[in-house]
Order: structure tokens, then C-alpha cells, then sequence
């Protein structure tokens, strides 16, 4: 506040000092205002003098004054003949002199000038008329809140605003063709009405004007040239225009910073730029990508068809023997289970699995609320309707170092759940699990293979998620490869693989870890064709022979049979029978019966 | 409730096992977050520059339909939206990507031995290198639009650490509640939206008044954003206020959800 009454010190002391003078004088004559420039205040009664001075007698003078008619309410001093022009009359003089005052009422704030014009002097010798006319710049302060807080042009800020001056200048680039003019008032309740924004090449004039309800109206002008098309657009100097319609009094304050709406349209143009070039790059990997899967389709049909070759030769190799080998090898391991049996008769040895009254209740809503809504509704009602559904009933037994267990039941008599229980993916509902969990392992094949990925970053996904470490994986990933026999394909999409070759590579990764002190199957794996069957069964075998203890999950009394040493049926989620394989075994086969 | 116990007491001290045990998690975490941004990308040309671009685009979409909607514009418009999005971004990737994740990872769960926070983590983390991939589009965006970065800038890891725990915290909930109900899904998507209008990602907060002024105020993730704009954009330091606000919710967060995974863990294995 206290700057802005000193800004208008300032303005009226200049006014009175330097203001040239603005005295017309012709054969004599003088033609005035009573002051060089007005100074008010809205919504006040003024005056303005009016001289005129002749070294001659005169019969009739005759002047018309004009001001704005939008600033000024003429009251009184002379004869309004139109709005905004008022008749001054006076004769005869004859001492050629004469003085008036006008009398008016200031309605809105805002720069604007009052003239004298088409001054008629008549005379004995006749009428002169040559007077050029004479202006008085006027400023009509605004009160507080009829003023502006702020202009923006183009979301920028108009740096030099200051709410006490009425005019700016501005420079912009020939690209703006209408600029958005933001304003922002001191008084909320306040109206803005702001003129057509159209810009022609050159200078325009945009008027802003601001009707508060409580102190009246104030009116801003906004002087804008526009470039013309030819001149460069981005300009950021700031361009000092001087001010004249308030006698050079204002040009300080109608020093105008430009440059803030290019800013904007260079911001624009660098935005063009970036697009263009993303398109661009876009297009150039796009053309790249179809050059390389074009090259590489080829390449994998040129690879397909060396592999179906190659197992075709195979296949013509062995189908005669297979069957022949594959009973064969299965004899010898037969025998080989006997010669392990009889070594391990040898008891003494150390309890490595309890499992002691293990019972696992699933509960399960009859029809389950699925959701929220229906969850309410239930919790509401009191309804809700639980199911206990008992998967294991009291379940204990023991396995000791090096045995291999087969767990035998039919289907749904809950062996996966134990089988999920004892490798601690679930925990019981009852009883306990004495067990070394890190010696536990669960084979699993193919847990998080994706089709989307390479046969190589499956070996280390599946690797991870069974449990290896990178360093174990780097060092055996070119057996992993040798044994899955998918040397040359370990760097296509799995989605690309033959289900035979997913579930070779799967088995590979599964069994290349050195035998885990006690392992558990469900069901005996033994995948791909007859061939990799004959080498998957002889890897399975030769780890539960390597002495660890082994679980083995199965419905079918042949395998349990085959390999292991002693069995668990289970059965409804009991426990049947544990001992020896054969007598378990016939037991099951006799109920099955 | 049943217990294990080992019966063998192993040999090796149980901290280098424990410290097996991170590695190995470590790694897995890698596996499985290359597995998804490989896979989130495998049927697409450009690949992983899709990170770098879709925030670009996301970017100049907003950038010139808000700035032809709102009359006063914000200085640096672009950086302002992009700052935004990419907090927001981070948030909901990580918080979408997670709600499925033990559905999805249902298989593994059963079979596999490992916590199952792994799979947050996994999806979590996923958002995350996706969010450093927006950062080469977001530093190339503040040297295009000259945006005078001072050493302020420091404090922007700090934010977008304590985002990332918030974020993890409504991802662990999220989850959770997902096996549970599917409904959450739909709803967590009327959330997300609510979210994104309410985070100030395209306006300015500075005309606010009333409620809804205090509605933006009290949303954290409008808090990281905020405090993120501040450090890169107007060199300033967050208030003490707003970094009580950003502690608090991403340590709380992250406390509670990690608490109600844990505490339903065996519902979960249960009902999958």
C-alpha cells in the first residue's frame, strides 16, 4: 500500500516538474487546461479549467471539448451536445480572454485524455479556425477493489503488472493469433469483461474491464503487436516501448516484458519435436523387428526340421529295441532294489521323518460366499453355513534314514495333503511334523515355466524357484542342456517347444541337484518318449539308490511295489496299514477288489 | 496349530544360513521380476521401450488436453502432469500388479517352499524397475523443458523409498484380501480412480477451499507427489509436516500389511 501511494508521489511530482507544456499558441493565441495532466480518484466531483487567450478582441469564441465518455460524467460548465462532446460558447471578449470550468463526475478508473477541438475564434476580420488541438492525459485511480490482481497471457504471468497502471505493451510472435487472457481480481466478487481477443498482424488493443459491485469499474488496456510473419517467433528480449499518451509519465510502467507467450509456443515447438522424433524412432525399431523375426522364423524352421530329422533317425534306431531295453532296464534296477534292501536290513538307523497325530481340517462354506456383498448378507443373516471336511484323521508314523516309503490310497483319501503337510507347504491342523525342513525336497517339474521366456531364462527361473542358487545353476547348466538333449534350442520361447521337449527340459532342471536327503515324489516321474523315458527312469533310480530317504506318493500298487521298502496306505483320510510293501500292497489290492 | 521343529541341530552357524537363505531369496526375487517384465512385454516390437515411451505419451495426452481445459496454466505444465504420474504410476502398478499375485502364484505356493511375501515383493519390485525406465523419459523431459534442478533433488530417491514401502504395505492388504474376496479387484479399481483425481496429478491445489481441499491434503499419495514437485521442480525442501505424513504412511502401511499377511498366512494356504 505504502509503495503504491508513493508510486503516485512520485507521478504527481513529475507531472508538476516535467511535463512539457502542452500550450497551443498560434498568431498569439494560447489555448490551455488548467493543469498539464489529471490525477482522481473514481467517483469524485472534478474540475477541469479551461483558457484561452487572445491579444485581440473577439466576437465569438467556439470550442467543442471531448472526453471519453465511458470515464466522465459531464455535470456542468458548457452545453453537452452530444455524449462526450461538450460547446463552449462565450462572446463576446473583449479583452480575448476567457477562463472556465468544467464540472464532472469521474464513473470509471482507467487511463484517458480530455481535448479541446475545433476551437472557432470570430472576429471584426473574420472566423479563424487553424488551432490544433489540445490534449490532457487523465488517470483515473481505482480504488482497491475495483483493480486487477494479475493479467496472464498464455498462462504466463505479465511480469511488469502493477494493479495502479492502466496500460501495458506487449510484444508477440506472429503465431499467436488469439492469445488467452487470464485475469485475476482483488475483489471476488468482481466481473471481468475482456474485449475480442483477435489478433491482427500489428497493433491491437485489448481492453479489460473489471466492475466490482461495491467500488465501481476500472479499465486496463493491453496494447499488443503481433509480428509480422516473416521475423523470427521466438524472442525473449525484453522490449521497451515508451509510453506516450500520459506524457512519457507512464513509460516506466508500460515497460512491457515480451516474451513469456513465446515461451509458451517454443514450449509447443519442442513438444512437436519430441513427438515427431518418438514416432520416428517407433517406426525404425518396428522396421528392425520385423527384419529380425523374419530372419529368425527362418532360422527356427531350418532348426525344426534338422529336429524332427534328427528324432526321426532315433526314433527308426530304437522303436525296434525300445520295448526290449526299456523291460530290461527296468529288470536290472528290480534286482538292484534287492541288493539295496538287503544292505539296508541293517537297522539302527536314525529316525529322519515323525509325523506324530497329524490332522488337517478344511473348512469349507457350503456354498462359498465369493463375495463381499454375499459375505454381508450371511454375516447378517447368521447363516453361514460351515462345512468341516476332515482331509486327515490322526495320522503317525515314523520313517528312518534311507528307507523309501511308498504312500499308497486311491484317489482323494488326502496323500497329497500329507505329502503338502510333511514338505511344510501346509500346516496341520493338529499334531506335528519333526522333520529337518531344509533336507526336505519336493520334486517338483516345471513349477513357473513360461512359455513367453527362452528355454535358458526357464533353467534360471525354474532353478530359483526350486531352490538353487545362480552359482549352482551357471556351473550345471550345461548338463542341464546335455541330458535334456535341447542343445541349440535353449535360446527360443518355451512357447515354442514341443510339450515333450517342455517336460524333458522341466525333468532336467528338477533332477540335476545332487540327491536331497530326503525326497519326496508324487507319482514317479518319467516323461518325454519312449527313449528319454528309459534315461529319466534310470536318473530317478539311481538318486533314491544314492541312500537318501525317499517319500513316494502313488495310486498304483505295481510302482509302490517295484521300488519301494515299505509302505503307508491311507484311506479316507486314515491310516490303513503300515509295514512291508508286499503285504500293504496286497491289502490295497484286496479292497480295491 | 501344528509346529515343525528340527530334529538336527545343523553344524553351520544359523546366521551364514540365514544369509544363504536371502541370497537365494534374492535371487529368486530377480528371476521372477525378469519373468515378469519379459512377459509383460513378450508380444510387443518395442519391448522394454515401451517403459521409457508409454509415460512420454501418458504425458503430452494430459499436457495438452488440460492445458486447453484450464485457462490458467501451470508453469512447466508437462514436468507437473509427468512429476504426477510417475509417483501415481508407481503406486498403482505395484498395488494392481500385486492384488493377483498369490492367485496367480498359486501353483507355486503350493509346491514351493518360500514366504509367500516373496510374490509381493516380486510384483512390487516389478513396478519399480518399471518406474526407473520411466525415469530416463522423465530426466530426458526436465533437460528438454530446462527444468534448473538443484541439489534438492537428492531428497527425490527418499520420497519415492517411502512411496514404494506404501505402496508394498496396500499391496501386502491387497492380496490378502484378494484370495479372500474377488470382489476387492472391482472395487480397488473405483479406489484407484477416486485416488487419481484426488492426487492433484493434472490441477493445481492452490485454489482449493473446503472439503475438498482437505480430502487431497489428507491423501498420501497426493503427499508424495507434492513433496516429489517440490524437490525437482520448485527447490524447495518438504515441510516438517509433510514428512511426518510421508513416514508415517509408508511405515504404517507397510507394518499393517505385512502384520495381515502374516496373520492369515495359513487361511491362505488354506482356501488356495
Amino acid at each position: 500500500m505504502k509503495k503504491r501511494f508513493s508510486l503516485k508521489l512520485i507521478l504527481l511530482i513529475l507531472l508538476l516538474v516535467f511535463l512539457p507544456s502542452k500550450t497551443v499558441q498560434a498568431e498569439g493565441e494560447t489555448i490551455a487546461f488548467g493543469s498539464e495532466g489529471y490525477l482522481w480518484n473514481l467517483n469524485e466531483q472534478v474540475e477541469v479549467g479551461i483558457h484561452f487567450v487572445a491579444p485581440y478582441p473577439v466576437n465569438q469564441l467556439e470550442m467543442l471539448v471531448t472526453f471519453e465518455d465511458r470515464f466522465l460524467e459531464f455535470i456542468a460548465g458548457g452545453e453537452l451536445i452530444e455524449p462526450g462532446v461538450v460547446r463552449l460558447a462565450p462572446g463576446p471578449l473583449f479583452d480575448g480572454a476567457y477562463s472556465t470550468m468544467l464540472n464532472f463526475h469521474t464513473r470509471m478508473a482507467g487511463d484517458t485524455s480530455i481535448s479541446i477541438r475545433y476551437v472557432n475564434v470570430h472576429t471584426d476580420v473574420g472566423i479563424n479556425s487553424e488551432f490544433p488541438s489540445v490534449t490532457s492525459p487523465i488517470r483515473i485511480e481505482a480504488p482497491e477493489s475495483s483493480r486487477l490482481g494479475g493479467i496472464h497471457i498464455n498462462g504466463y504471468d505479465l511480469e511488469q503488472f502493477d494493479s495502479a497502471l492502466f496500460h501495458y505493451i506487449i510484444e508477440v510472435g506472429y503465431e499467436i493469433e488469439m492469445p488467452e487472457i487470464g485475469v485475476t481480481t482483488i475483489d471476488p466478487e468482481a466481473t471481468v469483461e475482456i474485449s475480442d481477443r483477435n489478433l491482427s498482424v500489428g497493433e491491437n488493443r485489448i481492453v479489460i474491464v473489471v466492475n466490482s459491485p461495491v467500488t465501481g469499474s476500472a479499465q486496463y488496456v493491453l496494447t499488443i503487436h503481433r509480428q509480422e510473419a516473416s521475423e523470427t517467433p521466438i524472442v525473449e528480449e525484453e522490449t521497451v516501448e515508451e509510453e506516450t499518451d500520459f506524457a512519457g509519465l507512464t513509460s516506466e510502467a508500460s515497460v512491457i516484458h515480451e516474451a513469456n507467450p513465446s515461451v509458451a509456443t517454443r514450449n509447443q515447438v519442442i513438444f512437436t519435436i519430441v513427438l515427431l522424433f518418438l514416432v520416428l524412432v517407433l517406426i525404425a525399431l518396428f522396421y528392425l523387428k520385423m527384419n529380425f523375426n523374419r530372419t529368425r522364423k527362418k532360422e527356427e524352421i531350418r532348426r525344426r526340421n534338422e529336429e524332427r530329422r534328427l528324432e526321426r533317425r532315433r526314433r527308426s534306431l530304437q522303436t525296434s529295441q525300445d520295448a526290449n531295453e526299456y523291460q530290461k532296464s527296468s529288470l536290472d534296477d528290480y534286482e538292484d532294489f534287492d541288493h539295496i534292501e538287503d544292505f539296508r536290513l541293517v537297522d539302527e538307523r536314525k529316525i529322519v521323518l515323525q509325523v506324530e497325530g497329524i490332522s488337517m481340517d478344511f473348512t469349507r462354506e457350503k456354498d462359498e460366499a465369493s463375495s463381499l456383498k454375499e459375505l454381508a448378507i450371511r454375516i447378517i443373516r447368521r447363516k453361514r453355513n460351515i462345512n468341516k471336511f476332515r482331509a486327515l484323521n490322526d495320522i503317525t508314523f515314523s520313517v528312518k534314514e534311507g528307507e523309501v516309503i511308498g504312500i499308497i490310497g486311491t484317489n482323494g483319501s488326502g496323500k497329497s495333503t500329507l505329502l503338502k503337510i510333511i514338505s511344510g507347504a501346509l500346516p496341520p491342523t493338529e499334531g506335528s511334523v519333526v522333520v529337518d525342513r531344509d533336507k526336505i525336497q519336493l520334486l517338483t517339474l516345471g513349477t513357473g515355466f513360461d512359455g513367453e521366456l527362452t528355454g535358458r531364462e526357464n533353467v534360471y527361473l525354474n532353478g530359483a524357484i526350486i531352490g538353487y542358487s545362480k552359482e549352482f545353476i551357471d556351473e550345471k547348466y550345461d548338463e542341464i542342456v546335455e541330458f535334456a538333449e535341447l542343445d541349440g534350442f535353449m535360446d527360443e520361447k518355451v512357447r515354442n517347444y514341443s510339450s515333450g521337449m517342455v517336460s524333458r527340459l522341466a525333468f532336467s532342471v528338477a533332477t540335476i541337484r545332487d540327491t536331497p536327503e530326503i525326497l519326496i515324489l508324487d507319482e514317479v516321474l518319467s516323461v518325454g518318449d519312449a527313449h528319454f523315458k528309459v534315461k529319466s527312469n534310470a536318473r530317478i533310480k539311481k538318486q533314491i539308490r544314492s541312500g537318501s530317504t525317499v517319500l513316494i506318493v502313488s495310486h498304483s500298487a505295481s510302482t509302490i511295489r517295484e521300488i519301494c521298502t515299505s509302505a503307508i496306505w491311507i484311506e479316507k483320510s486314515k491310516l490303513m496299514m503300515y509295514g512291508d510293501t508286499a503285504s500293504v500292497c496286497a491289502a490295497y489290492e484286496r479292497m480295491n477288489k | 496349530m501344528g509346529k515343525y521343529s528340527e530334529l538336527y541341530i545343523d553344524d553351520v552357524g544359523s546366521l551364514t544360513e540365514k544369509q544363504q537363505k536371502r541370497k537365494q531369496y534374492m535371487f529368486l526375487i530377480r528371476e521372477l521380476v525378469g519373468r515378469e517384465i519379459k512377459r509383460k512385454y513378450s508380444r510387443s516390437f518395442l519391448g522394454i521401450i515401451w517403459s521409457v515411451l508409454s509415460p512420454l505419451l501418458r504425458m503430452t495426452i494430459l499436457a495438452v488436453i488440460f492445458s486447453q481445459i484450464f485457462d490458467r496454466a501451470i508453469p512447466h505444465f508437462p514436468i507437473y502432469i509427468m512429476t504426477g504420474q510417475m509417483i501415481f504410476g508407481l503406486f498403482t502398478d505395484a498395488a494392481n500388479a500385486s492384488l493377483t499375485t498369490l492367485v496367480d502364484n498359486r501353483p507355486m505356493l503350493i509346491k514351493v517352499k518360500f514366504p509367500m511375501e516373496v510374490f509381493v515383493f516380486t510384483r512390487s519390485y516389478s513396478a519399480f524397475v518399471n518406474f526407473m525406465y520411466s525415469m530416463v523419459a522423465y530426466i530426458l523431459m526436465l533437460v528438454v523443458f530446462r527444468v534448473s534442478v538443484t541439489w534438492y533433488v537428492l531428497y527425490f530417491p527418499v520420497i519415492v523409498f517411502f512411496t514404494l514401502l506404501f505402496a508394498l504395505g496396500t499391496s501386502f492388504i491387497l492380496a490378502t484380501a484378494y484370495v479372500f474376496f474377488g470382489d476387492i479387484k472391482h472395487l480397488w479399481a473405483v479406489i484407484t480412480q477416486l485416488l487419481f483425481f484426488t492426487s492433484a496429478i493434472f490441477w493445481s491445489v492452490d485454489d482449493l477451499t473446503g472439503v475438498i481441499d482437505v480430502v487431497v491434503r489428507a491423501n498420501p499419495i497426493f503427499n508424495y507427489i507434492h513433496s516429489a514437485r517440490q524437490v525437482v521442480m520448485w527447490q524447495e525442501f518438504p515441510s516438517v509436516g509433510q514428512n511426518i505424513q510421508m513416514i508415517f504412511w509408508g511405515v504404517f502401511a507397510y507394518a499393517l500389511g505385512y502384520a495381515v499377511l502374516r496373520k492369515n498366512k495359513t487361511k491362505i494356504l488354506i482356501k488356495i
